[in-house]
């Protein structure tokens, strides 16, 4: 059976109504209908009567549902979903991506001249995890922040896909690359680093093969955002808010 | 849900929440069940609405909220602000007026002065 006051949750969830102000309601309600239920059982109602009772005092769904409409602000997703799931997430990616470039050239600079001898080993482990986490999991954390914001206030939006799909794409054109070139005849190989990933093919760097490496794993990750979608749908929709 | 003459009702639970509260800390359940019992049951609020009121108070600044666990039940208590006091004694001020200013239509009176 179904807490009280469940559907009123999910009509201003999706009418949307900020997840926390919902959130505080209906518990405040829940709590109103357990006193209610007390005081009617002290009158002498049985458990039955006094709970119907105590529910019909509270007032229907619909009143309920209708009085905070009135009164209670939308949430930004609701009001600007296009600032919230098109803008800001790629605006945040530039912005970590940028800082995280920024630190790691800056530290990486000095010490990477060929007349040193390239990166010194002990650099190889910090270069290896900063550009796995851009390459690999920045953009899938930025994509489950929009889809957690989406389900949670019930927000079915054109401008989520979206997100999500510039996401997918620029968190795989942009990052901190390590391109090692591996050494064939002719080409003594190497290491470099860029903002953009580079893929080397016969000793060269080929634009097609990056675009095809770029384009197939954004397409990965949409894929994914898409199944773990529709897969936590319906269980956001049954959970507390 | 009861409601009580909903066309004089506007402006009338804010009152009285504002006034209850003036007294001490109170939360919906208890200030439902106060405005019932010093009306007479004349004024009784819509049971599950009046967090409506209270949480549009709150957003202006008029109440405070804080949970507090008594008697093992959490609870979320609402206490007056100075704005709120300062909103109180104008709506009082208002509503004093306006009684009078009817009371007097109502008892065939002479003119009253302007709200």
């Amino acid at each position: 059976m179904s807490q009280p006051f469940e559907k009123v949750r999910e009509d201003l969830l999706r009418a949307g109504i900020a997840p926390r102000h919902v959130r505080r309601y209906v518990i405040e309600l829940r709590e109103h209908l357990a006193d209610l239920t007390e005081r009617e059982r002290k009158a002498g109602l049985d458990a039955a009567a006094a709970s119907q009772r105590a529910r019909e005092l509270v007032g229907t769904d619909s009143q309920l549902t209708q009085a905070m409409l009135q009164k209670a602000p939308r949430a930004l997703a609701a009001r600007a979903p296009w600032a919230v799931f098109g803008l800001l997430p790629l605006v945040a990616l530039i912005a970590v991506v940028a800082a995280i470039d920024y630190s790691m050239f800056r530290l990486l600079t000095p010490v990477n001249v060929p007349a040193q001898g390239g990166v010194p080993a002990t650099y190889l482990g910090v270069i290896a995890a900063v550009s796995f986490i851009t390459s690999y999991l920045l953009g899938p954390a930025i994509a489950a922040g929009c889809l957690f914001i989406s389900l949670r206030q019930r927000v079915a939006s054109l401008w989520l896909w979206i997100g999500v799909a510039v996401v997918a794409l620029a968190s795989n054109l942009f990052g901190f690359h390590m391109n090692v070139q591996a050494p064939i005849a002719g080409h003594p190989g190497g290491t470099s680093f860029s903002a953009l990933p580079v893929v080397y093919v016969d000793g060269h760097v080929s634009a097609a093969a990056t675009l095809a490496m770029v384009a197939l794993r954004a397409v990965i990750l949409f894929v994914i955002a898409a199944v773990a979608y529709r897969a936590l749908r319906a269980r956001f929709t049954s959970s507390a808010a | 849900m009861r409601s009580t003459n909903p066309n004089f009702m506007a402006g009338v639970p804010e009152l009285m929440i504002l006034r209850l509260l003036q007294d001490r800390p109170m939360y919906g359940y208890e200030i439902v069940e106060a405005i019932r019992a010093q009306t007479g049951d004349v004024v009784s609020l819509g049971e599950g609405v009046i967090y409506t009121v209270l949480h549009t108070l709150e957003r202006e600044g008029a109440l405070k909220s804080h949970r507090r666990t008594v008697e093992r039940r959490s609870r979320v208590y609402y206490t007056l602000t100075a704005a709120g006091k300062k909103r109180y004694g104008d709506l009082a001020q208002s509503w004093t007026a306006l009684a009078e200013a009817i009371q007097s239509v109502i008892k065939g009176g002479s003119r009253v002065p302007a709200i």
